[in-house]
């Protein structure tokens, strides 16, 4: 029995699949003589899954064209175009070389004063508020399908089958000017194109120079109200996106 | 002192063929863009009649490109093994004294002769050279002939990086002038068109006067993908000394005066008699520092940025901690102490302790960073918008306050990356954290609100390290697109672009004074970069194998690197020599560090073994040699510089990092797998 379990255990060729030999093969003619057997499971399914895609393309093409079976052509294609985008280099060095003389002609600018942490313009930043109020024009209106009650406070939100946006009334009577940082509404009326992704929370929560004053409503259930809707409303549009992005 | 180029003359019936071809190449373009008068100015002046031109030298299948690569040639292939063989036998028969230096010409002939023959079509005889000859080569080199061996066809030569870099750049040998005569004479007799076209126009040839160097000087800077490195390369000047700090006594004046007058600090009473007493206290260690050292750089050769009052309030904290510091030598042994991260086999990518030892950040292969406090206070975030509006802002200890008491954790993790984080960087100030990432981008986090705040994207590549100033501001990052990059945390884009290396750029590091940035590569070269100019103004040849590692001596003179090869070589920057050569390591070396006081140098990697080395012996050594840039000295050896040897239990070092006091910490990851 031991003598058996032995056998089990030897890296024999013969337990492993053809696919696996074959991989083996090819490492030996890399130079590679020794690897983890882990390697091997893991090009394996490299393999698989690289010919699975680029056939998947193939058939693509083939459809497209309307033909019943895929051809050598369609596959070549396939192999050119998956080639062109996954498995790039660096460029070349002489480009890289150009591109760097034009960049280091600039003298280092002097470093300016500056209190707090130094960051890049608030656009490139994670900290920035990065969702759209919008001006609540006639044409919404008659979509509306609610408006938040407390409207004293003067946000309106408004679903809409795909979309939701929050909207502002023309007076910005309850959110102060620091509170969120309206891009002055240059109203994209466009329902498809979205031109920021909604993350609400941050500013609002975490910074320190933001704050959120409701003047005209005492009553505190409002403005929990009206965060747990941007929230929610917020969560959607995430969910949107992704889907949108995939 | 002619450092001019000296490339090998000849005239043959070979020279000529390769113009026609050439000038065939360009009338082609000429057509192309229809420049029809240029192409008829051309043709008449050299005197080229339409046949020739277009269908006589060139044949159809090459295009322009090719023809222009300068591997077309009508060489017979059957005589490439043999005009190798007789380069060899004349190598192999010079005298002793120029063998050497010659037999340097072996390697690159050989790669160009494969080439040539592969571009050409002839693969079975370009698989037979290689088979005949490349085992022959030096040792460091039968990796690079092993991936060339992999281009057989025409097809693979444009996706090899090696390939590529040897038929776009010429092959680099320092020679003497007598070797380089003896060479010239012997092809000029030999009159062997297949091997003066290759050393016409893939070798350079840097000469220098004296006597010819021999097999060890020889192997002690060659090696690197691309020759060896000009002297050209190392003549500017580096000012590698460290600038007198802007020490508390310079910096304590300014802020007293400016409290003294009744200034807008808070609390001026309080802070001015903490200054003062300090001030007072430490007077006798600033003084040692006052005298300025001349290799120092002009203090605004790189703009900083002001310091605030809580760096200088750091300053003097590291300063009075630094007052008992433990001076390291042969007689006062260093103490170790090793973090060993457990179950993280596998999966830990990078470490980096802050500068006070207080806390540690791990870069993790599953995208994540995790950040551990190594002192008893915890990790505390700060509190939320509201709870802020009720903290009184003219507190002393506002910076306490913001803090929310209650969210202290031993560790926290950051999550964001969409890759293995290859890097994790402390900011001087503790407040921001760097990485880097697979996915090609660098993220920037605050260790107050644990938040990412900027994610910079700029590399199109995985992105191998990252390195804050000791300045803070600034940070250079080295990627897998071959260039180096220097960024300042306030630009979205970079400032500098360090390019220039053959291969990824594996490692970086800022000198201590913040004006260079060192750069390790796959293509086994070491190169100082200037900040200022973005130029490389040292190249640094002699390691086998890619670069892991990078440290600066506390001096700022010296640089010591190490690699895949296991072995720890420092330079010296002055000119760019390489100095010594410290071997014991089995396994590559992954992290370097020098002792605060500059007289240890610690090196550890996947050997499990800490190496002490005496690197105050070595600097004495070096000082009482007489250096100066043609004088290559010889490099110190042996194991007459370790002082002590570590050993870990089957675990890898990861980094070490020498706290303010000169104790030693190691960071490791426990390799269960292997006990």
């Amino acid at each position: 029995m031991n003598v058996q379990e032995k056998e089990k255990l030897k890296p024999g060729m013969k337990n492993i699949p053809k696919d696996g030999q074959v991989i083996m093969a090819m490492m030996k003619e890399m130079g590679i003589n020794e690897c983890d057997p882990k390697t091997i499971v893991q090009l394996c399914e490299f393999v698989y899954r690289y010919a699975t895609s680029v056939l998947d393309e193939a058939r693509m093409y083939a459809n497209n064209t309307k033909k019943k079976n895929l051809d050598v052509d369609d596959v070549k294609l396939a192999l050119q175009l998956t080639n062109e985008s996954s498995f790039t280099t660096p460029p070349p060095r002489e480009i890289i070389l150009e591109c760097a003389h034009v960049k280091n002609y600039t003298p280092l600018q002097p470093v300016k004063p500056h209190c707090g942490l130094r960051l890049p313009p608030d656009r490139y930043c994670l900290s920035q508020c990065n969702y759209a109020l919008k001006q609540s024009g006639a044409t919404y209106k008659k979509k509306t399908n609610y408006v938040v009650t407390g409207a004293s406070t003067g946000l309106k939100i408004t679903t809409k089958p795909n979309v939701s946006y929050i909207k502002r009334s023309s007076t910005p009577v309850g959110v102060t000017k620091q509170t969120v940082a309206v891009p002055k509404p240059k109203i994209t009326t466009n329902l498809n194109m979205q031109p920021q992704k909604t993350v609400l929370k941050p500013k609002i929560h975490i910074t320190q120079n933001t704050q959120i004053q409701m003047a005209h409503s005492n009553n505190s259930n409002n403005v929990s109200k009206v965060m747990e809707e941007i929230e929610s409303l917020k969560r959607k549009r995430e969910d949107e996106d992704d889907i949108e992005g995939t | 002192m002619s450092n001019a180029q000296q490339s090998v003359t000849q005239q043959s019936t070979g020279a000529e063929e390769i113009n026609k071809a050439q000038l065939a190449a360009v009338l082609q373009i000429l057509k192309k863009y229809n420049l029809k008068n240029t192409e008829e100015l051309l043709k008449k002046e050299a005197n080229i009649s339409d046949g020739i031109g277009t269908q006589g030298t060139l044949q159809k299948d090459s295009n322009v490109n090719s023809v222009l690569t300068g591997y077309k040639s009508d060489g017979d292939p059957e005589t490439y093994a043999n005009s190798y063989r007789e380069l060899k036998f004349f190598v192999e028969d010079s005298l002793d004294i120029y063998k050497h230096e010659l037999g340097m010409i072996l390697y690159p002939v050989l790669v160009h002769m494969y080439l040539e023959l592969v571009y050409n079509g002839h693969s079975e005889k370009a698989v037979a050279l290689m088979n005949s000859f490349g085992p022959e080569q030096d040792t460091y080199y039968q990796e690079d002939l092993k991936k060339l061996a992999m281009v057989t066809k025409r097809e693979h030569m444009s996706g090899n990086e090696l390939a590529d870099t040897f038929k776009s750049n010429q092959f680099i040998i320092r020679m003497s002038r007598d070797t380089l005569s003896l060479l010239k004479r012997h092809l000029n007799d030999k009159k062997a068109s297949v091997l003066l076209n290759i050393i016409q126009e893939h070798l350079y040839f840097d000469m220098y006067e004296g006597v010819a160097r021999n097999k060890s000087q020889i192997d002690a800077t060659s090696g690197a993908v691309g020759g060896e490195a000009k002297r050209q390369d190392n003549k500017a000047k580096v000012y590698y000394g460290i600038p007198k700090a802007p020490d508390i006594q310079t910096l304590a004046a300014p802020v007293e005066e400016e409290e003294g007058e009744g200034g807008e600090q808070d609390n001026p009473e309080k802070k001015y008699m903490i200054l003062k007493k300090k001030k007072a206290k430490k007077d006798p260690l600033f003084s040692k520092k006052t005298k300025s050292d001349p290799n120092a750089p002009p203090p605004d050769r790189i703009p900083a940025p002001d310091l605030k009052d809580n760096d200088k309030l750091e300053k003097v904290k590291a300063i009075r901690e630094a007052s008992r510091r433990v001076t390291l030598g042969q007689e006062t042994q260093l103490s170790v102490c090793c973090y060993t991260l457990l179950n993280s086999n596998n999966t830990v990518c990078c470490a980096e302790i802050t500068e006070d030892s207080s806390m540690l950040a791990v870069g993790f292969n599953d995208c994540i960073v995790k950040v551990w406090s190594l002192v008893p206070q915890k990790l505390k975030a700060l509190k939320s918008a509201q709870q802020l509006q009720d903290v009184n802002i003219d507190a002393e200890d506002l910076m306490v306050r913001i803090m929310n008491e209650r969210s202290g954790e031993v560790s926290r993790t950051l999550t964001g990356h969409s890759g293995p984080v290859y890097s994790v960087s402390f900011s001087p100030d503790r407040t921001l954290l760097l990485s880097c990432s697979e996915d090609s981008t660098i993220r920037m986090w605050s260790l107050q609100m644990w938040t990412c705040l900027v994610v910079y994207k700029g590399h199109l590549f995985p992105v191998w390290d990252v390195k804050f100033s000791p300045l803070g501001y600034y940070f250079a990052t080295a990627s897998h697109d071959r260039t180096a990059r220097l960024w300042a945390t306030d630009h979205y884009s970079p400032l500098r672009l360090f390019a220039g290396h053959f291969s990824d750029v594996d490692c970086i590091q800022f000198h201590p004074n913040s004006n260079y940035v060192a750069t390790g590569s796959s293509d086994r070269r070491v190169c100082l970069w200037d900040c200022t100019t973005g130029n490389h103004v040292r190249l640094m040849t002699g390691h086998k194998a890619p670069i892991h590692s990078l440290a600066f001596s506390t001096c700022g003179r010296f640089l010591s690197s190490s690699g895949a090869d296991c072995r720890v070589l420092i330079w010296d920057l002055s000119h760019g020599h390489l100095v010594a050569e410290l071997t014991g390591h089995e396994k590559p070396v992954h992290t370097l560090a020098f002792s605060r006081c500059g007289n240890i140098l610690c090196s550890g990697g996947l050997d499990c073994s800490l190496k002490v080395w005496d690197f105050s012996k070595i600097t004495e050594d070096i000082s009482s040699e007489e250096v100066n840039v043609s004088h290559n000295p010889d490099v110190k050896t042996g194991d007459q510089y370790l002082l002590r040897d570590f050993a870990t239990k089957s675990s890898p070092l990861i980094h070490l990092h020498f706290t303010r006091r000169n104790l030693l910490l190691a960071v490791a990851t426990f390799d269960g797998s292997n006990p």
